[in-house]
């Protein structure tokens, strides 16, 4: 594996683990200096990464700037829905999003560590 | 060598240390070669160190009517030179090293737009505290509030904040205090994505991040929904210029109107004009290789982006979708019909969620078309009238480092064309925007917004005038200029407003005395709303603002009052004060204790809470209105 597979490898890992670690942290009320980091950190770069990872994208600033703006958007546009929709679980929903991220990052652990390095 | 050198920009490859600064990479020892290594992180981690011990040295509840200036000590200063000799020193490579470049720019970003967050025990600003408090009630309740304020009637910021906060287990004004730093180091991604399609060399690419952090002193990154939309509308550019990029492929109307004889006679002769070859080519790179499955999911991501724009703000959306005009005219991106999509998506907005406002304020919101001078010059005097000959200071520079961004920009847009690249892209992000202003009403902050919108272009521009290899070093030097003279204004732009700006901690503890004591459904008085009073108990109180204009004399007083009734309260605050004496006339520098010992004379009102900076008044005594009555 080269340089570059085995950097988003490690990202992908550590997203996964982050939606994971956050969805405890909001499902379970976990109170704590560093827990409201973790939600965040998992609701909005882990979900980001859950869905701009796929793309491949080789430019790190520009996968960066997707991954961030792809999870704030996401959680506005949920947000804004469920307001709309008057369904507001606010812990349910970012649990839930926190759980598919890591899936998804999962899945992009699973891809990254298994495809033939790139050229 | 030269072919090699163009082979290597033809394919975006950036290119080996060569006629560098640095003498093209000749080591002299391992003493040297160490140094070299080490200087710039461990530069930017002392200029951090003293940053950092400087901050306990800073007052920022009692700055004078220039701000934080004057109060700034001098390891402050010299954690500025230290963080800006890091950055030098590292941009001074060829090839900037990724870990290096990326310590640097975080402590310069710390300390350029840092100080005010660690400085100040509480967050700043009383609009953040609105949006603070907007959030909350939307986490809270699950819904909005459109009649209350405008900002409710695009809630995605709000709402998802809201949402957030509730699952963080923490108040919405959890995001406020450390929100500018952590958004100017946001902004940097797609600044950085796209100077990377824009700029040949590294050192040119990484050279926007510093740029931009200085030339940022416009304070609208607070946390607030146009600071989020700006990070998502950059983005939002990126994809459309990159996975989606074109070079110059017009629509076929345009290329029509291209090929006409009075386009030819001008295309040939304004250039030769100002000096500029004829022959220029696009400067924009294609470097995305991609699949058609990757643009779709990218074409998704962007749709993502553009719905999130929309629900949250009123101007970016309108921005957005300027641009993308501008983009698809010049033939600068294959999203040909986005900007159609984006202003469907804002008129069914506006029709669905925000037509309580749409409805009762058509003519606020277009009753300004047209009027673009108008609209930028009232919105520029405005703030240039009734302030202080001191304070002038402080709206002067502000003037100036807007005038010296725009003219760094055009002048790296001048420079590149000379070296016989257009950069039509960062010239339609430049300029674009600013079209907003002759069509929508928005109040007095719009050059601000305008201005916020053009910071990117602008710094990858200026940091176009180092895109060269070897430097070539009239451009350098004229960069070097620009970034010294709007470095030299930075701590008076950006901290000039701090006298009223920053929230006191007694501030915000009368406030949440009032949230926890005062009875729903009561008035709340304030004199300018300069307050954090908004930050929770949306809703619950009716705030109303003292009649003024002047807090000068006993009839002034009583003109005041005119309007309270038995049982209302009264809420005085320091950065109420602070903001009637620089922005609400001659005021007296204690003023509001004036007001208030006068108000106890009176027996009208009690003392109900006090802190160091703030006061909470009952009114307890027959009022004005009510001896009128018998």
């Amino acid at each position: 594996m080269n340089h570059r597979p085995s950097i988003r490898f490690v990202v992908d890992v550590s997203a996964a683990i982050v939606c994971l670690a956050g969805s405890v942290v909001a499902f379970a009320d976990v109170r704590g200096p560093i827990a409201p980091y973790i939600v965040l950190a998992g609701a909005v770069l882990g979900c980001g990464w859950a869905m701009t990872g796929w793309l491949d994208t080789r430019d790190a600033a520009y996968a960066a700037s997707m991954t961030v703006a792809a999870g704030i958007a996401l959680i506005i546009l949920i947000s804004t829905i469920a307001v709309e929709l008057g369904w507001w679980h606010p812990v349910i929903v970012v649990g839930v999003l926190s759980v598919g991220a890591a899936l998804s990052n999962g899945g992009l652990s699973y891809r990254d560590f298994t495809r033939e390095p790139r050229p | 060598m030269n072919r090699q050198l163009l082979d290597a920009v033809a394919q975006n490859v950036e290119t080996p240390a060569e006629n560098a600064l640095d003498g093209g990479g000749g080591v002299s020892g391992p003493v040297t070669a160490h140094m070299r290594t080490w200087a710039s992180p461990v530069l930017a981690a002392i200029g951090v160190v003293c940053w950092h011990a400087s901050i306990g040295q800073i007052h920022p509840y009692s700055t004078g009517i220039i701000g934080l200036v004057s109060q700034l000590p001098v390891l402050w200063w010299l954690g500025l030179v230290l963080a800006l000799v890091a950055v030098v020193l590292e941009l001074a490579r060829d090839t900037p090293r990724l870990p290096a470049m990326l310590i640097t720019v975080v402590s310069l970003a710390l300390v350029l737009h840092g100080t005010l967050s660690a400085s100040e025990t509480t967050p700043r600003f009383d609009a953040a505290y609105d949006v603070a408090g907007f959030a909350q009630y939307i986490g809270q309740h699950g819904r909005t509030l459109p009649y209350l304020d405008a900002r409710m009637s695009w809630p995605g910021v709000l709402s998802g904040t809201g949402m957030l906060a509730q699952a963080m287990h923490v108040p919405t004004l959890w995001f406020v205090r450390w929100a500018p730093l952590f958004m100017n180091l946001a902004y940097l991604l797609p600044v950085k994505a796209i100077a990377n399609v824009s700029l040949r060399t590294s050192r040119a690419r990484w050279a926007a991040l510093p740029i931009f952090l200085v030339s940022n002193w416009i304070d609208q990154d607070y946390f607030s929904p146009q600071a989020v939309d700006l990070l998502l509308f950059l983005t939002i550019v990126a994809i459309a210029i990159r996975t989606f990029g074109a070079r110059g492929e017009q629509l076929k109307v345009v290329r029509m109107l291209m090929a006409t004889p009075p386009y030819q006679a001008v295309r040939s002769a304004l250039p030769r004009l100002v000096g500029l070859p004829s022959d220029a080519q696009p400067g924009e790179l294609m470097v995305d290789d991609t699949t058609t499955a990757r643009r779709a999911a990218s074409f998704g991501l962007v749709l993502l982006l553009t719905v999130a724009v929309v629900v949250s703000h009123q101007f970016t959306p309108l921005a957005l979708c300027l641009v993308l005009v501008g983009l698809a005219v010049a033939g600068r991106t294959r999203l040909k019909s986005l900007w159609l999509l984006v202003l469907i998506l804002v008129f069914a907005w506006l029709s669905w969620e925000a037509e309580i406002y749409w409805a009762g304020h058509l003519d606020v919101v277009f009753g300004g078309v047209g009027n673009f001078g108008t609209l930028l010059g009232s919105s520029v005097t405005t703030r240039l009238a009734h302030v202080s000959s001191a304070r002038l200071e402080v709206q002067w520079a502000r003037l100036g480092a807007s005038f010296v961004t725009w003219l760094g920009g055009f002048l790296g847009l001048w420079v590149l064309w000379r070296r016989g690249r257009t950069q039509w892209t960062l010239a339609i992000l430049l300029v674009f925007p600013v079209i907003v202003a002759g069509g929508v009403n928005y109040g007095g902050e719009i050059s601000l917004r305008l201005l916020l919108f053009s910071l990117a272009p602008c710094s990858i521009l200026i940091a176009g005038l180092l895109d060269a290899s070897p430097l070539r070093w009239p451009a350098a030097v004229a960069c070097i200029l620009v970034v010294g003279l709007l470095l030299a204004l930075f701590p008076l732009t950006r901290y000039g407003n701090e006298v009223f700006e920053a929230i006191a901690p007694g501030d915000v503890k009368a406030a949440t005395w009032i949230h926890h004591h005062v009875p729903v459904g009561q008035t709340v008085w304030v004199v300018n709303g300069d307050s954090p009073l908004d930050s929770a108990g949306i809703g619950r109180y009716h705030f109303a603002l003292l009649p003024g204009p002047t807090f000068t004399s006993e009839a002034a007083y009583e003109k005041a009052i005119h309007s309270v009734s038995h049982g209302d309260w009264i809420y005085l605050s320091r950065s109420e004060g602070e903001y009637g004496i620089v922005f609400q006339g001659d005021f007296p520098g204690n003023w509001i204790q004036d007001f208030v010992f006068w108000l106890i004379g009176t027996k009208l009102v009690r003392i109900a809470y006090q802190t160091s900076t703030a006061y909470v008044l009952h009114v307890v005594g027959p009022t004005p209105r009510t001896q009128a009555a018998r």
